[in-house]
């Protein structure tokens, strides 16, 4: 699975693979990392041994972000998965009302290609918008069936989360 | 022999932690009063006895004398010791506790009225020959007469209000322009914050050092000073890293200072542990800032450098038996450095609330931690956001802030953001390492803490994909559970968070 991590002003894609059987692979921003060992303890609190070093981290997720403390300093971090990214943007907003359907982003980023155009018909789960986020490159799909009425964004524009992308009849 | 074998303690938080355990050195039993909100303490599970003395507010808790008092009765406790802050300067409640038959271990009632009124307690020094700032004794009561007193003393004065401190009431006049328009916001902003209107003018020392006496002294007319603390490193007019000794302190400045101080005791008739604040210039010249008629926040590193216990020491002078130590016994010894440890951002100085999810104290050779916390312990918002004192010591400054960096980097706490990263880049300054440091250091010196490093945001990425990454796994892990506890205690020891 590929990640994407803010952390305060750092943008890190991190990918887990396996760890069905204890080994763990990690790549930081495709760059192998050995985890020699983590463990999650009671209080949100994870013992993590990498690289040489051991570091014990309480992670506590909230609403949008985690809240990592560490060195008894708190950093914020953002977390955002591939397969996420896509149903995040397959729900959309207004999920269940197909008459004034908006896309919006789903998180902040910018625009790479506008797949549809205005009074195109849109099939549910057909690509609307590919967007760049926190170093991934997201297709956005139509969380309904319908028409496009009007093209918020064009490529190349930076947007911020649950900015309007497009928006359907 | 002392005279009493139980003593209540009138306050909460680390001072009561650090009183109840000097009770404890003495074999003396102790009662601990607490607010609805202390119910899980750390002073009130260390406490013999534990009384309720109302709700979260402290006006309706600890600061009501009759509840405090009450208390003590139902108990059988002996005395009162009221700690730093709440009702510890109130000369009404020592007078109180004195006629319901109870010993108040602090100064005389007449003490701390006399040094709680700054205009009084200004004449007084200057009458016995304390050092105090140029300035006017008596109010001032027009702008014409400040002007003259200006004249007089020379640019810049500070206004400052009679009725209290906290920088409240107080403005710096650099220009002869400006007195009407400072004259009138002191005296007004006094008015509402104290509910006493005068103000009095003193010259302004633009870069001062905070130097203070510890004075002790006993019912049998002994009075000793203790060495001084260096206390300059102060934000929003507070304390937050204290010395012993100081570094620009010599053997015949300690004694002049000390003399003065011991002088400024005996004025007003003190008995007891007290302290007398200096504001000392760039020449060494000291002046008389203010007494305060208890034991301070900072006297851990006191203690340090002199091996005296001091609130063993106070137990026994208001047990009335002499001091333990005469003025010749009193040696300094190497260094103490303490930081206060308070839950606050590190960049704006604000209050912060929340639980320590994570709290562990540093410790090792030369490193003391008083505190009135532990993990799961909630800092609320009822009260002063300290966590611990942090003390370092070693055999001199440059060891001790040695230590204290060690022990800043070991002090692991989480849940509640700290002012941790301010003291790790104040130990980590020159200026401050060659001790050249004045009140106004902060301003000058520091503008907020560091950025993470990179390493750390690499570390709290990972850290936080992992958790993510985890909890979407446990949805999938519970849907193929095997049933059996053994093999799930086996998958999570294997895979850990797989």
């Amino acid at each position: 699975m590929i990640y994407s991590a803010q952390a305060g002003s750092k943008q890190f894609k991190i990918e887990i693979k396996g760890g069905d059987n204890g080994d763990l692979e990690l790549k930081l921003d495709e760059q192998p990392i050995k985890i020699d060992r983590y463990e999650f303890e009671a209080n949100n609190s994870l013992r993590l041994a990498i690289g040489g070093r051991t570091a014990e981290i309480v992670v506590e997720k909230n609403q949008d972000d985690y809240h990592c403390w560490l060195n008894s300093r708190l950093i914020k971090c953002e977390v955002i998965d591939e397969k996420s990214a896509k149903y995040s943007g397959l729900a959309g907003s207004g999920q269940g009302s197909r008459k004034g359907y908006t896309l919006a982003a789903p998180m902040p980023g910018l625009i790479l290609k506008v797949e549809v155009e205005v009074g195109q018909k849109v099939e549910k789960g057909q690509g609307l918008v590919i967007m760049e986020a926190m170093k991934m490159e997201n297709e956005l799909r139509s969380a309904h069936s319908g028409t496009v009425k009007e093209i918020k964004v064009s490529p190349g524009q930076t947007v911020d989360k649950n900015q309007p992308l497009i928006i359907f009849d | 022999m002392l005279k009493f074998d139980k003593i209540l303690i009138a306050n909460r938080g680390e001072i009561a932690v650090r009183i109840i355990r000097a009770c404890r050195d003495l074999g003396i039993k102790t009662v601990a009063v607490y607010s609805e909100a202390d119910r899980y303490s750390r002073h009130v599970e260390l406490a013999d006895e534990a009384i309720c003395i109302g709700p979260p507010p402290s006006v309706q808790s600890y600061l009501v004398m009759q509840n405090v008092i009450k208390a003590a009765k139902s108990t059988g406790a002996q005395a009162v010791h009221p700690g730093y802050g709440f009702l510890s300067e109130n000369a009404e409640f020592a007078r109180a506790v004195d006629q319901a038959g109870l010993t108040f271990i602090g100064p005389p009632a007449s003490a701390i009225a006399m040094m709680g009124d700054k205009m009084a307690a200004r004449a007084a020094m200057q009458q016995s020959g304390v050092p105090v700032v140029p300035g006017t004794v008596d109010p001032i009561e027009s702008e014409e007469q400040c002007r003259q007193v200006i004249e007089k003393i020379g640019l810049p004065v500070l206004i400052k209000a009679a009725g209290g401190g906290g920088g409240k009431g107080m403005r710096v006049v650099h220009s002869m322009d400006d007195i009407e328009r400072s004259l009138r916001s002191a005296v007004s902003e006094a008015g509402s914050a104290f509910g006493d209107s005068r103000v009095y003018i003193e010259k302004y020392i633009s870069e001062p050092r905070h130097i203070e006496i510890q004075i002790f002294a006993d019912i049998h007319g002994n009075c000793c000073y203790l060495g001084e603390r260096e206390c300059s490193i102060q934000r929003r007019h507070q304390k937050v890293i204290e010395e012993a000794p100081s570094p620009i302190v010599d053997q015949a400045m300690r004694r002049k200072m000390g003399e003065a101080a011991v002088a400024a005791a005996r004025a007003c008739g003190y008995i007891n542990a007290g302290t007398v604040e200096f504001l000392v210039d760039g020449t060494g010249e000291f002046y008389f800032l203010e007494m305060n008629t208890r034991l301070q926040v900072e006297h851990p590193v006191t203690e340090m450098v002199t091996g005296i216990d001091m609130v063993v020491e106070q137990i026994r002078v208001a047990s009335g038996l002499p001091l333990s130590f005469t003025q010749d016994d009193i040696k300094i010894s190497g260094h103490a450095i303490e930081c206060r440890i308070y839950a606050e951002d590190p960049a704006t100085f604000l209050p912060a609330v929340g639980k320590l999810k994570k709290y562990r104290e540093p410790s090792g050779p030369g490193i003391r931690v008083d505190s009135g916390v532990y993990e799961g312990a909630e800092i609320s918002v009822y009260y002063d956001p300290l966590i611990a004192k942090l003390v370092a010591s070693g055999g001199n400054r440059e060891i001790a802030c040695a230590r204290m960096r060690r022990a800043l980097k070991e002090y692991t706490i989480a849940g509640v953001v700290t002012n941790l990263d301010f003291h790790r880049k104040v130990l980590e300054n020159e200026k401050f390492a060659a001790g050249k440091i004045s009140t106004h250091f902060i301003e000058q010196n520091y503008s907020g803490p560091d950025d993470p490093d990179p390493k750390e945001l690499q570390l709290a990425a990972i850290a936080a994909v992992l958790a993510d990454h985890r909890s979407k796994r446990s949805v999938f892990s519970h849907a193929k559970s095997t049933g059996s506890r053994w093999l799930e205690y086996g998958r999570r020891m294997g895979l850990r968070a797989s």
